[in-house]
């Protein structure tokens, strides 16, 4: 397994490398630079500044530069937020991002798992139907509506909760932003558990299990749920990065510090030391998720162990 | 924020507040819009929306809006500007001015002390603006430093910059010495860059010296904590000069992007201010706040820029015909609802001074269209060969493309021309601009000081933001007749008639003068609309006595 592992980081590298360079040469061939705002500098300051960033040397210069500083571990200055460097950002806004992100996935678990089980044994019945509907709803509103209507409701007219701010990461900041983004992930966990739980519910081994006379709850907890749980976990690895990299509608709505606002604000101001960071991170992250499925994937079936 | 994400929390917002108002027609004042202030009141603890993250707190690097909030309750430059937007004495106590206008003498109070409660002294002064200037420090607000001696010679790297023409002569007098005389120089002293920054905690700790915990700062509060695109929490400051006189506690200021956010966040009673809304909002809020909602004229126009060079806006008459041919009084109170002022001219009004208004101000609608008309066919263009051009203009809110669409309409009603709008994104824009690749193009003016000087150094040749290309002798003589003149009289003159050549040469299209708009708890007093638009925690108390 060990060895598994190391061949996967390994491999990793080089995916790494790619998303680092095509990343790169798209953001230098964006037109604009990160000088260039509506009070145009003199020259000679404009001029001072890009060498200050090393913005006037050859963009293959600039990369190697670049990618030697990655090697350290140095994402470089932040051209927009003047005071902080990238790994500062990084830093301040990852364990928000990794707060909000990881609740809402327990949350949409709790939700989800129990949701898509009673779907899947009440088939065809009014819970069955029910929890679709629920889950179909999760799926097509998105959270920047949802959000917004969360805010109307829970901190506008009934003023129980507060309309955003991370508030120091406090119970009463982060319920709206939590149930906002889980709800398309509770969604999709009952469907998916619905759909893999019926599968195996039709297999010959719980049909064996079941004609030996096995308690019904014994099957389903040690012969289904099992096997039933595997496209959820091998769903689970990308999701849960998306749920950590993908909130940014909900750290808009929120006002919340996190890191997907600085990819966004960072694309748009040309920021390109913030944006092939946040870029890194989010491969990183995601290698790291997917080879964490592919674990957990082999404990609970051992015929994917490598 | 996504555009669309944008409109759908607006209609959100006012859906809600147009079922509040439908649900309670006996009382329209139904939702959240008086009511007893919340316990920050008592702690005397003010909470303050502000637009983005300020990008810096450095006084040194700030060019934005947000950062100058959250630096001027933190920091104190030489003079300051009260509530009403009037300059008075701040860490300097009085100041001199020679005869030639030249060399400015200021006398810093003895008294004042750094929050570390070391002494201020003019070397903080002279090493905070040699700071600013030097290459290594890469500050965009560099140029504000321009009427310096020196200055821009420095930022370019051809001097170094213990040549900047700024000197303290001990360590409570100041000595600059200028480029020109010039006479807005005391406003000039107003913006961030030009405040002390504390020498000894800079040296020690280098960019990270405005961190909390370890900034030190001379204003009305300290930083207490700071994340960024998160609250931004100060507390008063025990050592300002006058800290007598600041009667909040604490001030918090959060940084919300999204203007419809910010009005929930107000509705929701977090914020006790706001910096702006939705501008289709202004109706639903002005009957809901009532005078929660404030409008003040700002020093800024929205206008047309157009590139003279070439044709077809080489043609004064073409160029005279599309400034003729804009309804302002209908774009500003149908369109925007009052918001913002029609303008016919680059500089705004403001106390102090009154821009020359074109002759066709008084003109009838008709007798304008018709003149109008008359130029554009006198530019060669006709019914059967109409102006066909495009509008370029940056990607922004749909306020702005309601507002551009509008124009296009009247200038295909009123003349025939075919005007296609094309959209940017921003940065793009902005080079396109910079490289004047436009021929009709989105341009819009903040000023940076109260004096027409910072609106008419745009129409000059060589200068950075010239971005139509337009070019006058007369134009440029009088500048430098104002520039350089010691006389206050004879430079308002020369002002407003540079301004009259600019009218007469159609070198822009005017539109709109902007407003400042804010929402406001009655609990929240001292402010005033001005036309700055600034508004220092300081100058602000709250009081649990509102008068409804």
């Amino acid at each position: 397994m060990l060895s598994f592992i190391g061949k996967r980081l390994l491999v990793a590298i080089p995916t790494l490398l790619v998303i680092i360079t095509l990343a790169f040469a798209l953001l230098h061939a964006a037109p604009g630079g990160p000088f260039d705002s509506d009070k145009v500098l003199v020259p000679e300051i404009r001029a001072a500044i890009e060498a200050r960033y090393h913005l006037d040397e050859p963009v293959p210069m600039q990369y190697l530069r670049y990618l030697g500083g990655v090697v350290r571990g140095d994402f470089g200055p932040s051209f927009q937020y003047q005071d902080s460097s990238v790994n500062d950002l990084i830093a301040q806004g990852l364990p928000i991002d990794l707060t909000i992100g990881l609740l809402a996935m327990g949350l949409a678990l709790l939700i989800g798992v129990p949701l898509g089980v009673v779907a899947a044994l009440r088939r065809n019945t009014v819970w069955d139907r029910a929890a679709s509907a629920i889950a179909l709803l999760g799926i097509s509103v998105p959270t920047y509506v949802t959000a917004p209507l969360l805010v109307l409701l829970f901190a506008v007219s009934l003023r129980w909760l507060p309309a955003g701010d991370w508030g120091e990461g406090a119970l009463r900041n982060l319920v709206l932003p939590v149930v906002a983004l889980s709800l398309p992930y509770v969604a999709y966990i009952a469907r998916l558990l619905r759909a893999s739980l019926l599968d195996v519910l039709h297999t010959p081994w719980v049909r064996t299990a079941r004609a030996k006379g096995m308690p019904w709850r014994t099957v389903l907890l040690r012969h289904a749920l099992r096997p039933a749980l595997l496209p959820l976990v091998a769903f689970l690895g990308p999701a849960t990065v998306g749920v950590i990299t993908g909130s940014i509608a909900i750290e808009t709505v929120f006002g919340l510090p996190g890191i997907g606002r600085f990819f966004v604000d960072g694309a748009f101001n040309r920021d390109y030391t913030v944006v092939m960071g946040v870029t890194i991170l989010y491969g990183v992250l995601i290698v790291l998720a997917n080879l964490l499925a592919d674990v957990v994937q082999a404990l609970l079936d051992p015929r994917m162990r490598p | 924020m996504i555009p669309a994400v944008r409109v759908l929390c607006s209609a959100l917002v006012l859906s809600a507040l147009a079922l509040s108002g439908c649900s309670h027609s006996s009382a329209p004042a139904a939702l959240n819009v008086v009511e007893a202030p919340g316990p920050n009141v008592a702690e005397g603890h003010l909470r303050r929306q502000i637009d983005q993250a300020p990008r810096t707190l450095d006084p040194g690097l700030s060019v934005e809006v947000p950062a100058q909030r959250v630096i001027d309750d933190l920091f104190e430059g030489l003079v300051r500007l009260d509530p009403a937007g009037q300059l008075i004495p701040a860490l300097a106590s009085r100041w001199e001015i020679s005869a030639d206008q030249l060399q400015w003498t200021f006398h810093l109070r003895p008294d004042a002390r750094w929050s570390d409660d070391s002494p201020i002294t003019a070397h903080d002064v002279v090493f905070g603006w040699r700071r600013v200037v030097d290459p290594a420090t890469a500050s965009q607000a560099a140029q504000m430093l321009a009427p310096v001696r020196n200055a821009l010679q420095i930022a370019g790297g051809k001097l170094p910059p213990d040549q900047l023409g700024v000197q303290a002569l001990d360590a409570h007098t100041l000595v600059v010495h200028l480029v020109a005389p010039t006479g807005w120089f005391a406003y000039q002293l107003t913006n961030n860059s030009l405040f002390p920054v504390p020498e000894h905690v800079v040296r020690q700790h280098g960019a990270g010296w405005v961190k909390p915990g370890v900034m030190v700062s001379n204003g009305a509060f300290v930083l207490k904590e700071a994340r960024i695109n998160g609250a931004i929490q100060l507390v008063r400051n025990t050592r300002y000069r006058d800290a007598a006189s600041v009667k909040l506690q604490r001030v918090t200021y959060y940084p919300v992007g999204d203007r419809a956010a910010a009005v929930s966040r107000y509705l929701a009673g977090d914020v006790d201010v706001t910096d702006g809304f939705p501008i289709e909002d202004i109706e639903l809020l002005s009957q809901q706040l009532g005078s929660q909602l404030k409008l003040a004229p700002y020093l800024g126009t929205f206008m047309f820029g157009m590139n003279q060079t070439r044709p077809p806006f080489n043609s004064a008459a073409l160029r005279m015909a599309l400034t003729l041919a804009v309804d302002r009084d209908v774009l500003t109170s149908k369109l925007l609802h009052g918001l913002y002022l029609p303008a016919y001219t680059l500089v705004p009004a403001y106390g102090g001074y009154e821009p020359p208004l074109p002759e066709w101000v008084k003109w009838t609608a008709e007798q304008r269209h018709a003149r109008a008309r008359q130029l554009y066919a006198q530019a060669g263009y006709s019914a059967a060969n109409p102006l066909q051009v495009e509008l370029s203009y940056p990607t922004s809110g749909p306020d702005t493309r309601r507002v551009l669409e509008a124009l296009a309409a009247m200038w295909q009603v009123n003349l025939g021309a075919e005007v296609r709008l094309a959209n940017e994104e921003w940065r793009v824009h902005q080079q396109n601009r910079r490289l004047s690749v436009h021929a009709l193009f989105f341009n819009a003016w903040i000023g940076d000081y109260p004096d027409p000087q910072t609106f008419l150094d745009l129409y000059r040749v060589g200068s950075p933001q010239n971005h139509g290309k337009y070019s006058n002798a007369n134009y440029e003589r009088l500048i430098a007749l104002g520039s350089n003149t010691g006389d206050a009289q004879q430079r308002t003159q020369a002002w407003q008639q540079a301004e009259s050549q600019l009218n007469a040469d159609a070198a822009f299209i005017p539109v709109y003068y902007y407003q400042s708009r804010h929402l406001i708890r009655p609990w929240v007093q001292g402010w005033q609309g001005n036309i700055t638009d600034r508004h220092p925690s300081r100058d602000l108390w709250l009081s649990t006595q509102v008068s409804q």
